[in-house]
C-alpha cells in the first residue's frame, strides 16, 4: 500500500493526521468532527464536495457547545436575524468567514439536500455571504445555524457587520445616465455634422426639446449625488471634490437650457449627459475597488491574535495557542501579567486586576472578583488569571482599539498629501476657473461658459483623495500575507520614513528557546512546580522559556505577585517569600561568569541557579547584511554573547543592562535629534520604547503578545524581512509621490488648453477618467512591482 | 419628412425597452454579485 509510505493527510480538511488517525472505508481523519462531517456528507451522496477542491474541508476538532446556539429558540433574539418571515418562507443572510474554494459554494447552495425544510441558498463569494430561504414551519432557525456550524461553516452572527454598500441605486442612475446620453448624441448628430440648423428648422427645433428634455433625469436624477455631496460639504462650510463636478453639471444645465429657450445655439447637453455618464462610472469601479479593499480588512484572520486556551482547568494540563478567531464562548484562557483581555469574560481564578486605560483612557486600576465579567481590550496586571469566555470575541472592537490608540494620545497626525490637496487644490480650482469665465465673458460668452465647464472637469482632483488610501491599503494587504501587520494603511508612510533602528536582545534577536543549564538546583519537586507555577503568571520571555523547561505549572492559590521590570518576579506563596529574576537583584552582585542566568530564591536563601544560552535567530545574517540603516541595540540583559553581536552591530552602539525606562529614553533623545528611529522589540516588556519610537514594531512568537503601543506587529520567523519591508514602504510612498505628480502634470497640461478656451467639456470629460484609470494602474502595477522586486509576493 | 418623427419615436421606445430591462435586472439582483456565477458554471448537475 503506497497510502502508509506517504504522510497521512486528512481525507477532510488535509491536515498531518496524528497517530490517532480514524478510518472510513479508504479514507482517513484526523479526528472526530472530520470524521462525522464526512458521514453527513456521505449520506446525501454529496462526497463529490471532495472532488472539486481536494482537502476542501475545515477542521472540525473543536466539537461545538451544545447549547451555544440555544438563543435562537427565544424569538426576541433571532427577530433581528431575518431579513423576512412569514409561515411558510423566511429569509436570513449569513456572513461565513471561512467559505474559501469552490468546494464551499457547491456545498452551502445545495443546504437543501441536507436539511430538509430548506428551500433555497445562495453564495456570494466576494462577500463571504450566504442567503438562506427556509420553511420556518419545517426547520428552526437554530437547527440551521447548528447544521452550518457542524459542517464547519459557522455564521457570524455577531459580526455585526455595517452593511456594505448596495451599488444598485448607482447602478440604475448609470443606466438613465447611459441611456439619455446614447440618445442625446443621436439628435446632437444633425449639429456634429454641419447641417444648418436653419434649413431645417423643425428637426433642429424638436431636437433641441427632447435634448432639453432628456437631460432633465440626468441632472435631476443620475447627476443627484454630486449636489447631495457639495451641498453637504458647504453646510460645513467646506470645498469638497463633488463641488467642481456640482458645480459644472449645474452651469452647463442652466447655460443649454438658455440657449435653446432663446435660441442662442443647441446648448452643450451631449457634453453634459456624457459628463455625468463618465463620471458615474469612474465612481462606480472606484467604490468597488474600495470595497473590495476594505472587504479584505474585515476578514477575521485579519487580525493576528492568539490566545492560550486551557483545555482543563484543574488538570493544568499544557497550555496551546490558538487564533483568537477560533476561541469560542465557553473556553477557558489564560492571561498573564500585563497581557490583554480578548473578549468579555467570567474570572475563573486569579487576582484580576484591569487596566482599562487602552479603552477609556483613565489610568485607574480595578479590582475584580471572582465570578465578575472582565470586559474585553483592559490588560491585566500581576500574576496569571484564568478566564472563561463569556460573549463572542470581537476582533473589530480589539481592531478598533489598536487603531484609535494613537488619536487618544494626541499625537499629531500625519498629514497626507491627499488631505492637503482636498481642501486647496479645490479652492484653486473653483478661482482659476471663475478667472477663466470673467476673462473670455466680454469677449466670447459662449467660449467662457464651455471654458468653465472645462477647467472644473478636467483637473477634479477626485482621483488623488482616494489615491493614497488605495496604494496604501494595497501595500498592507501585501504585507500580510508575508506575516506584517500593520495597524493601518498610514503606517506604510511613517514607516518609510524610518531612518535608524534600535532593536531589543531577548526573544527579538533571539528564539524564544534557550539552552538551559542547571549551576545549582535544590528544589523538591513540589517547590519545582510551585516556581513553574510562579513563572506562568508572566509574559516575559525568560518567564515563559522557564516555565516550559520546569515543566507543567499547576493553578495558585493564594499568591501574592508583583513583577518588577528589569529585574524579576517577586512573590508571596504559602507563607514563603520567593524571588525569581536576575543574579545581581538576587545575589546583590553579579558573578562574572559572562553568561546570562536566572536564580531562584525561597526566604532569601538561594535554591536554583540556571545558566541561560540564548539561541540567536538563524536569519539574522540575511537581515543585518540586507541593511544600511543606522542600528543600535538596548538590552535588559548583562553584556553576554558580545562577540556575536559585534558582527552585526558597531562597538559602541551596543547597550546592555538597560531598564524599559533607559529604552525609552534613548528613543526619546533620538526623537528629539530629528531621527525617526523604528524600535523593534518585544510587545509587552517594551511597550514603552515601541510607543516612544517613531514606528513600533513588535516581535512575537506566537502573536499573542499584543499592546496597543505598536503599529507593526512581525512573527518572529519573518524578521530577517524588516530590511525588505522598509524598502517596500519607501517604494510605495515613491510610486504614491509619482502617480501625484504624474496626475498634477495631467491637470495642469489640459488646464491650459481649458483655460484658453479650447477644450469641450465633453474631452474634458474624457480625459477625466482616463487620468484617474492611469494613477489606479501606477499605483497597483508599481506596488505589485515592488512586491515582486522584494520577495513579499 | 413625417416618417423620421415616427422612427424617432420608435428609436426612443426601442432604447427605452433596453433601459427598463437594464434597470429590471439591476433590480433583480443580476449585478449584485460577479464572481461566483463564474464558479457555479464549472458544477455539474450530474446527480440532480
Amino acid at each position: 500500500m503506497s497510502k502508509t509510505l506517504e504522510t497521512l493527510l486528512c481525507y477532510h480538511c488535509g491536515d498531518t493526521c496524528q497517530n490517532a488517525a480514524i478510518h472510513i472505508e479508504d479514507h482517513i481523519f484526523c479526528c472526530e468532527g472530520c470524521k462525522t462531517v464526512f458521514q453527513i456528507l456521505q449520506e446525501n451522496s454529496l462526497c463529490r464536495y471532495y472532488e472539486m477542491d481536494a482537502n476542501a474541508g475545515l477542521k472540525m476538532d473543536k466539537p461545538l457547545a451544545p447549547g451555544k446556539y440555544a438563543f435562537l429558540d427565544n424569538p426576541e433574539l433571532s427577530e433581528p436575524l431575518y431579513q423576512f418571515k412569514k409561515e411558510q418562507r423566511a429569509r436570513v443572510q449569513f456572513f461565513i468567514p471561512e467559505m474559501h474554494c469552490a468546494s464551499c459554494i457547491w456545498l452551502l447552495e445545495r443546504l437543501y439536500k441536507l436539511l430538509p425544510g430548506v428551500l433555497e441558498s445562495r453564495v456570494n463569494f466576494d462577500r463571504k455571504e450566504v442567503a438562506i430561504q427556509f420553511n420556518p414551519e419545517e426547520v428552526t432557525l437554530r437547527q440551521l445555524v447548528e447544521k452550518l456550524s457542524a459542517l464547519g461553516y459557522e455564521p457570524a452572527l455577531n459580526a455585526g457587520r455595517e452593511e456594505k454598500k448596495n451599488y444598485r441605486s448607482l447602478l440604475n442612475r448609470l443606466g438613465v445616465a447611459g441611456f439619455c446620453a446614447g440618445n442625446i448624441m443621436l439628435f446632437s448628430f444633425p449639429e456634429y455634422l454641419g447641417m444648418d440648423p436653419q434649413s431645417h428648422d423643425s428637426f433642429a427645433e424638436v431636437f433641441k426639446w427632447l435634448n432639453v428634455s432628456l437631460s432633465l433625469p440626468v441632472v435631476f436624477f443620475s447627476a443627484q449625488p454630486f449636489f447631495v455631496q457639495a451641498w453637504k460639504g458647504l453646510r460645513y462650510k467646506n470645498l469638497n471634490i463633488d463641488f467642481p463636478l456640482a458645480l459644472g453639471i449645474a452651469t452647463l444645465f442652466v447655460r443649454s437650457v438658455l440657449e435653446v429657450i432663446f435660441h442662442w445655439g443647441p446648448g452643450f447637453f451631449d457634453s453634459l449627459s456624457a459628463l455625468v455618464f463618465f463620471l458615474l462610472i469612474g465612481r462606480w469601479l472606484q467604490d468597488r475597488a474600495y470595497d473590495s479593499l476594505s472587504f479584505d480588512r474585515d476578514f477575521r484572520s485579519y487580525f493576528p491574535l492568539a490566545v492560550e486556551l486551557i483545555q482543563d482547568e484543574t488538570a493544568e494540563t499544557d497550555a496551546n495557542y490558538i487564533s483568537l478567531s477560533q476561541l469560542k464562548v465557553g473556553q477557558v484562557i489564560r492571561v498573564r501579567n500585563q497581557e490583554l483581555i480578548p473578549a468579555d469574560c467570567l474570572l475563573i481564578s486569579g487576582d484580576a486586576y484591569i487596566d482599562y486605560s487602552f479603552v477609556n483612557g483613565e489610568s485607574e486600576i480595578e479590582k475584580i472578583d471572582e465570578g465578575r465579567t472582565i470586559h474585553s481590550g483592559g490588560r491585566q496586571l500581576g500574576g496569571a488569571i484564568f478566564l472563561r469566555v463569556a460573549r463572542p470575541v470581537s476582533e473589530s472592537y480589539l481592531s478598533a482599539l489598536w487603531n484609535q490608540q494613537e488619536k487618544k494620545e494626541g499625537e499629531e497626525k500625519i498629514k497626507t498629501f491627499s488631505d492637503q490637496v482636498g481642501k486647496y487644490f479645490t479652492l484653486a480650482l473653483v478661482l482659476i476657473a471663475l478667472a477663466t469665465l470673467i476673462y473670455w465673458l466680454p469677449i466670447d460668452p459662449y467660449k467662457a461658459f464651455s471654458a468653465f465647464t472645462a477647467v472644473l472637469i478636467v483637473a477634479c482632483p477626485c482621483v488623488l483623495v482616494v489615491a493614497a488610501p488605495f496604494a496604501f491599503g494595497n501595500a498592507m494587504r501585501w504585507l500580510a500575507k508575508k506575516g506584517i501587520y500593520l495597524k493601518n494603511p498610514d503606517t506604510v508612510e511613517k514607516a518609510a520614513r524610518v531612518d535608524e533602528v534600535v532593536f531589543d536582545k531577548t526573544g527579538t534577536l533571539t528564539e524564544g528557546s534557550a539552552l538551559i543549564r542547571e549551576l545549582k538546583n535544590q528544589l523538591s519537586r513540589e517547590d519545582r512546580s510551585r516556581v513553574a507555577g510562579l513563572f506562568a503568571q508572566s509574559s516575559h520571555p525568560v518567564s515563559m522559556m522557564m516555565q516550559r523547561y520546569l515543566g507543567t505549572a499547576p493553578k495558585l492559590e493564594g499568591v501574592t505577585f508583583t513583577e518588577i521590570p528589569g529585574k524579576g518576579i517577586e512573590a508571596l506563596l504559602e507563607g514563603d517569600r520567593w524571588q525569581l529574576g536576575s543574579e545581581k537583584w538576587i545575589l546583590g552582585s553579579a558573578e562574572s561568569s559572562g553568561e546570562s542566568t536566572v536564580c531562584i530564591a525561597k526566604n532569601g536563601n538561594l535554591q536554583a541557579h540556571f545558566a541561560i544560552n540564548w539561541q540567536f535567530r538563524k536569519d539574522l545574517d540575511t537581515l543585518f547584511s540586507d541593511w544600511n540603516l543606522p542600528r543600535s541595540l538596548y538590552s535588559g540583559d548583562r553584556p553576554t554573547s558580545e562577540m556575536i553581536l559585534q558582527k552585526w552591530f558597531p562597538e559602541n552602539q551596543l547597550h546592555f543592562e538597560c531598564s524599559p525606562g533607559d529604552k525609552l529614553n534613548a528613543l526619546r533623545e533620538k526623537r528629539n535629534d530629528g531621527t525617526f528611529p523604528m524600535m523593534v522589540g518585544d510587545g509587552l516588556n517594551d511597550a514603552g520604547a515601541l510607543k516612544e519610537a517613531w514606528l513600533g514594531v513588535a516581535i512575537t512568537e506566537n502573536v499573542h503578545a499584543f499592546t496597543p503601543a505598536c503599529d507593526v506587529i512581525l512573527v518572529g520567523k519573518s524578521i530577517h524581512t524588516l530590511p525588505k519591508f522598509l524598502r517596500f514602504c519607501r517604494n510605495t510612498l515613491k510610486t504614491v509621490k509619482f502617480s501625484f505628480i504624474f496626475s498634477l502634470i495631467y491637470n495642469l497640461t489640459w488646464m491650459t488648453f481649458a483655460v484658453r478656451g479650447e477644450l469641450q467639456p465633453l474631452v474634458a470629460a474624457l480625459l477625466m477618467p482616463i487620468s484617474s484609470i492611469t494613477v489606479f494602474s501606477i499605483n497597483t502595477l508599481g506596488i505589485r512591482y515592488f512586491a515582486k522586486k522584494e520577495g513579499i509576493q | 419628412m413625417t416618417i423620421i418623427f415616427i422612427l424617432i419615436g420608435c428609436s426612443l421606445l426601442l432604447a427605452l425597452g433596453f433601459l427598463i430591462a437594464f434597470i429590471w435586472s439591476v433590480k433583480s439582483g443580476q449585478i449584485d454579485d460577479t464572481s461566483t456565477p463564474a464558479y457555479r458554471i464549472l458544477e455539474e448537475e450530474s446527480e440532480d
